[in-house]
């Protein structure tokens, strides 16, 4: 299940840019997970561990990706640390509820991500309480951010 | 500085084209839409200035605030406009806010915290709307002429039967008064970030919050998000004070040149908000007429109900709520 801290939280690493630019791994890049977020974010083909297809930039370093896929792959693949997910948009929400499906995930937000209109099972870390909805996410975790 | 300034990003891969109006501009949206892509040509172009390969067109300096000591580069930049990038953690310190607020710069952060230390205008929160390689900045909220903000589709309702303010002095006191005799119920919460509590503590109630859309960027997404289990209507005007200016009741051809075009007139070093512009601006036209205006309470020539009636018809249409 998927666990929110809202608000500052001196821990969580809060420039995932450059700290996926320094540790993530190549093989990471090719994992079945890791090419379906690439293409439904960034709109981008993974060639190889180390070449990815942009539309925009053509063969790209994964240096090259956006900030929200970054952050979404060290979610996915490194659980030493504890991440600030306000770097991703609204787009990253639908494979954050998927990486968190079958495992626990803790994560830091700092802004109200839209988790959509269908049910999920989030437990905001402030409160201690599981939310079902939007609705319940904004009413429970908006005066944290 | 003050006036709109266009401004062109250019390289091989990438071409970026938008306005900027205000002293801070605020970049959110999905990602993999062009904000990193953007803020490292302006990052490179810093660098190495042509050498980077990267072309700008623009009547002012552009810089990205690179320098892990921000305080240091903010020092040293005059005139300039200013790109800052989402890692940069001290964005929401009171420090940060402290320091640009007396700078002549404008400022584009890429962001999505709520950054309640900056008075950012709703007007002034975009998204980058790609095409290809080209680049622009679209508005994440419309409004529709009555001030009424929303994200993707225009409120509906129409009805409400509690109003609340942020306000607590005149702008309060004129809407208790065009109130008083409906079965409306007027509030204040004090502050914008209060509003929120106030409307989660309150979901039974169909609610109007009038708050200064100059400084409302940092409340007005939670806000709408409270849309899912709460009735709310936005109405964000500029703030009280331009709408008593809108209101025509001061006889001074500045003043319609001024709200004709803000940007022109608003020197971001002296106002680090266009609210506090329209405050000072008002007191100032107004102090020699039968209209003088203060802050603390409302002159009476403004309650009366011809000219109510004027001020809040830029707002409301009134015979619905009265």
């Amino acid at each position: 299940m998927l666990n929110i801290y809202f608000g500052d939280m001196p821990e969580a690493i809060y420039n995932t840019n450059i700290y996926f630019n320094n540790t993530y791994k190549d093989k990471w890049i090719t994992e079945p997970l890791s090419k379906d977020i690439i293409r439904n974010v960034d709109r981008s083909e993974v060639i190889d561990e180390k070449t990815i297809l942009s539309p925009i930039f053509g063969n790209m370093s994964p240096k090259k990706l956006s900030g929200g896929v970054k952050t979404l792959l060290l979610i996915a693949h490194d659980k030493s640390k504890i991440f600030n997910v306000s770097t991703c948009g609204d787009n990253c929400a639908k494979w954050l509820l998927k990486i968190a499906a079958d495992k626990k995930v803790v994560i830091n937000l700092r802004h109200l991500m839209d988790f959509g209109q269908d049910e999920f099972k989030i437990r905001i870390l402030n409160t201690g309480k599981i939310v079902k909805n939007m609705g319940e996410l904004v009413s429970e975790a908006g005066k944290y951010v | 500085m003050k006036g709109i300034h266009h401004i062109e990003v250019k390289n091989r891969d990438a071409s970026f084209k938008f306005d900027l109006f205000r002293n801070i501009t605020v970049i959110r949206g999905n990602s993999g839409t062009g904000k990193t892509t953007l803020y490292e040509m302006i990052s490179d172009y810093t660098r190495l200035g042509e050498a980077s390969g990267v072309n700008i067109s623009c009547d002012k300096n552009c810089i990205a605030l690179i320098d892990t000591d921000w305080k240091n580069q903010l020092e040293e930049t005059k005139d300039s406009i200013v790109f800052i990038d989402e890692g940069a953690k001290y964005l929401n310190t009171k420090e940060f806010a402290h320091t640009i607020k007396a700078t002549d710069n404008y400022y584009v952060i890429f962001n999505r915290e709520s950054l309640r230390e900056l008075p950012y205008s709703i007007e002034e929160i975009y998204e980058i709307k790609t095409s290809g390689k080209y680049h622009s900045f679209k508005k994440i909220y419309k409004s529709n002429k009555r001030h009424r903000y929303y994200k993707e589709t225009s409120p509906k309702s129409n009805k409400f039967d509690t109003l609340i303010t942020e306000d607590t002095n005149s702008g309060f006191q004129f809407y208790e008064n065009y109130f008083k005799n409906s079965d409306i119920k007027c509030y204040t919460s004090g502050s914008n970030s209060a509003i929120f509590d106030w409307l989660n503590s309150h979901p039974d109630k169909n609610t109007l919050i009038i708050a200064d859309g100059a400084a409302f960027g940092s409340e007005i997404d939670r806000i709408l998000k409270l849309r899912t289990s709460s009735n709310i209507i936005l109405c964000l005007p500029e703030s009280f004070e331009w709408l008593i200016l809108k209101g025509g009741f001061i006889k001074d051809e500045n003043i319609e040149k001024i709200l004709e075009s803000p940007s022109s007139h608003i020197e971001s070093e002296k106002y680090f908000s266009w609210e506090k512009f329209f405050t000072e601006l008002l007191t100032e036209k107004s102090a020699q007429t039968p209209f003088k205006y203060t802050k603390k309470h409302i002159n009476i020539i403004y309650l009366n109900e011809h000219n109510s009636e004027i001020i809040i018809s830029e707002i409301l249409n009134y015979a619905k709520h009265r």
